[in-house]
């Protein structure tokens, strides 16, 4: 709609300036200027319109989208062990940026997914189950009326931004990659140890 | 056609003008084609050679430099060798060229075939504007200027995605082996629908004048090239303008001193046509400098391929092509003023919203605002180059349009220079410290993005001024609107 409005504004333009010569218009010359004018109108104002949706959001509102994720513990939990063993987060470090990584699957094997490096991020207890909780904020018009204005020229749903908060039992534990590889070696070497220890302690 | 309006040569023979338009368009087209003809397929040239991007970007700089520094020269020889000779000639060296690039071996024999080839395509410009401004009566000559802009403007803006779509399933070889059979059955053409049209001075040849114009417009035109890589504090780049300026300024004094000058400065007399060479050259600046900046957004900061990029820029051109020979009739019938005022009105209207683009500007809006950019300097363009040539007697005309172009090529290369070096400058300044990619890689990701961004908003707010003192410029040219339509008006009435 308005890139229509921009393209005949600006040909009318500039038909009406050429033809200004003509032998009608050089007789009802304030027709010719209105037409100009209005013209002009037409196509500066559709310029306007389309910089400030694209530049100023002009007709755009942001929307948030929520959305609940079940997650489970990065070590699962197997029946025999005892709760005593902390919900387990991990994250990888880039730069100063965290990426949260989480098991989204509770059954069989660990289903690892991680959070975008532009994500804000933020940890919470709860007394239910954990879940993840994320809130898209994306740009979209603010009803059909810009919607059919911008149509072509405008950008409907846009990302903006993603927030995640991560709802954790209060015995959780989060962990980076680097720490929960050497904790995983430590406990490999306690088993083993305990494992070679133990049949000593049963031929005493 | 009726026979008494029926054109008659130089030797009292009729011709038909037609011919003789088409065999010169289609001439020049394979000849204009060729200055941008390869930037797509660089890449493929470069793997085949084993070649760096710098040693690659030879062929399209030789080509550029060659045509600038055979323009001047023009002017003697149009005024020496017969029009029919002269443009077969260069048509001829022009295919010796570009069969050389086609069969090129190595990489020497391909930058040789290109250099032969800009030999013939420098000529052919200011040979085709020459032969169109004297064969048509000054009344008519909007529509003549106006076909010569057609091919002028369409030829380079389809160069880049001929090329991409070509090279995507071909050899680049077929790049020059399809101008081949074209330019023979041009040359063939030629002997029948060329004329002698210019009349001949026979002046005689100054060496001195060729060697001083050659260094210094050759030095003027690879400094300013040069600015875009090396940046305006490079010895290199400073050389070069020094050694330029000087032989430029040599060379002037030269002409003036001259009884029968190689390039007639004495043009500039004429207000009438010192105005339309800068009104031209400054549209040039911001038209040639944005068609570098613009495709260096769309591939750099959104991501696209050449061919799209080329393909974002064709509507414009199309619109530019389209709308040149209706701005030359309606030229020849209200003049320049109107239409120099209204286009450049339109030009800064259209540049305005390139120094507002974000990384999501849709791609419609952006092809809308280039393609009004093009609409506003096709009515310019033409229309003003032929209204300073009207200013000028027609032993004169072939001095025009050689001092008219070489102004302009030069005048390209400086605007070129100033918006890529802006853009560069000010990215610069923006971007963050390397530092900052392993503590905030994020962060360093959306600044070097911004940093992007704002050094193309940056040229292009610099485009927007080159456009606002031209506005003003254009209030200076003289209208012939009243003198045309007064008169039938009051009869009517």
């Amino acid at each position: 709609m308005i890139l229509f409005t921009l393209i005949i504004g600006a040909i009318l333009f500039v038909a009406f300036i050429f033809s200004s010569g003509s032998k009608w218009f050089s007789k009802h010359k304030w027709i010719n200027g209105l037409l100009v004018a209005v013209s002009l109108v037409m196509f500066i104002g559709s310029e306007c319109l389309i910089v400030l949706n694209d530049y100023r959001h002009l007709g755009m509102k942001a929307v948030v989208q929520s959305q609940k994720v079940k997650i489970y513990s990065a070590a699962p939990q197997t029946a025999g062990q005892p709760p005593a063993i902390p919900f387990l987060l991990l994250h990888q470090d880039v730069g100063k940026d965290r990426l949260y990584i989480y098991n989204a699957s509770g059954k069989g094997k660990p289903e690892m997914k991680h959070t975008a490096i532009s994500d804000q991020n933020q940890i919470q207890t709860t007394d239910q189950a954990p879940y993840l909780s994320v809130n898209k904020t994306r740009r979209v018009y603010k009803n059909t009326f810009y919607q059919n204005l911008f149509a072509l020229s405008g950008n409907n749903d846009v990302p903006v931004s993603t927030q995640n908060v991560f709802y954790l039992p209060k015995n959780n534990q989060v962990l980076s990659v680097q720490e929960a590889k050497k904790m995983q070696q430590a406990m490999q070497q306690k088993q083993e140890m305990m494992k070679n220890a133990n049949p000593k302690t049963i031929h005493q | 056609m009726t026979e008494q309006t029926r054109p008659v040569d130089l030797d009292g023979k009729t011709y038909n003008r037609t011919f003789l338009i088409i065999v010169l368009l289609v001439g020049a087209f394979c000849t204009i084609l060729n200055q941008t003809l390869l930037s797509t397929a660089l890449p493929k040239i470069m793997s085949d050679f084993h070649i760096t991007a710098a040693t690659g970007q030879w062929l399209t700089t030789a080509f550029f430099l060659m045509n600038g520094i055979m323009i001047p020269v023009t002017a003697l020889l149009i005024n020496k060798i017969s029009s029919k000779t002269l443009y077969i000639i260069s048509m001829t060296v022009f295919l010796i060229g570009t069969v050389l690039a086609a069969v090129a071996p190595n990489f020497s024999v391909l930058l040789t075939g290109r250099i032969v080839q800009a030999a013939g395509a420098g000529i052919m410009m200011p040979l085709m504007q020459t032969i169109f401004l004297l064969i048509f009566p000054r009344e008519k000559r909007g529509v003549a200027m106006g076909m010569a802009g057609l091919v002028i403007a369409f030829a380079p803006a389809i160069g880049p995605t001929l090329s991409g779509w070509i090279v995507d399933s071909f050899s680049w070889r077929v790049l020059f082996y399809m101008i081949i059979p074209i330019t023979v059955i041009v040359i063939i053409l030629a002997f029948m629908a060329m004329r002698k049209v210019v009349p001949l001075t026979n002046p005689s040849i100054d060496f001195l004048s060729i060697v001083l114009s050659t260094i210094g417009f050759g030095g003027l035109l690879y400094g300013f090239s040069s600015v875009g890589n090396d940046g305006w504090s490079s010895p290199q780049v400073i050389w070069w303008l020094i050694i330029g300026s000087i032989f430029v300024i040599l060379f002037a004094l030269r002409q003036l001193m001259m009884k029968e000058p190689m390039l007639e400065l004495r043009v500039f007399r004429s207000p009438v046509f010192s105005l339309s060479v800068a009104v031209s050259s400054i549209v040039m600046m911001a038209m040639i400098g944005a068609e570098l900046v613009l495709p260096l957004y769309i591939q750099n900061l959104r991501g696209e391929s050449a061919l799209h990029s080329g393909l974002m820029l064709l509507p414009g051109a199309i619109v530019m092509g389209l709308m040149s020979p209706v701005t030359g009739i309606i030229f020849d019938r209200i003049g320049a003023r109107k239409l120099a005022i209204t286009g450049i009105f339109l030009l800064t209207v259209g540049t305005i919203p390139f120094a507002f683009f974000t990384t999501t500007t849709s791609y419609v809006s952006i092809i809308a605002f280039y393609a009004i950019r093009f609409l506003g300097i096709s009515m310019v363009m033409m229309p003003v180059t032929t209204a300073g040539m009207n200013a000028l007697p027609n032993d004169l005309m072939s001095h025009g349009t050689a001092v008219n172009n070489t102004i302009r090529t030069v005048a390209g290369s400086i605007g070129t220079a100033i918006l890529i070096s802006v853009l560069t400058n000010v990215t610069k300044q923006g971007m963050p410290a390397k530092s900052m990619i392993s503590t905030d890689p994020a962060g360093y990701g959306q600044k070097a993005i911004d940093a992007s961004l704002n050094g193309m908003k940056a040229a292009f707010l610099v485009a927007t001024c080159f456009c606002l003192v031209n506005l003003i410029l254009t209030f200076f040219i003289k209208g012939k609107e009243k003198k045309k339509h007064d008169i039938p008006d009051r009869q009517v009435g």
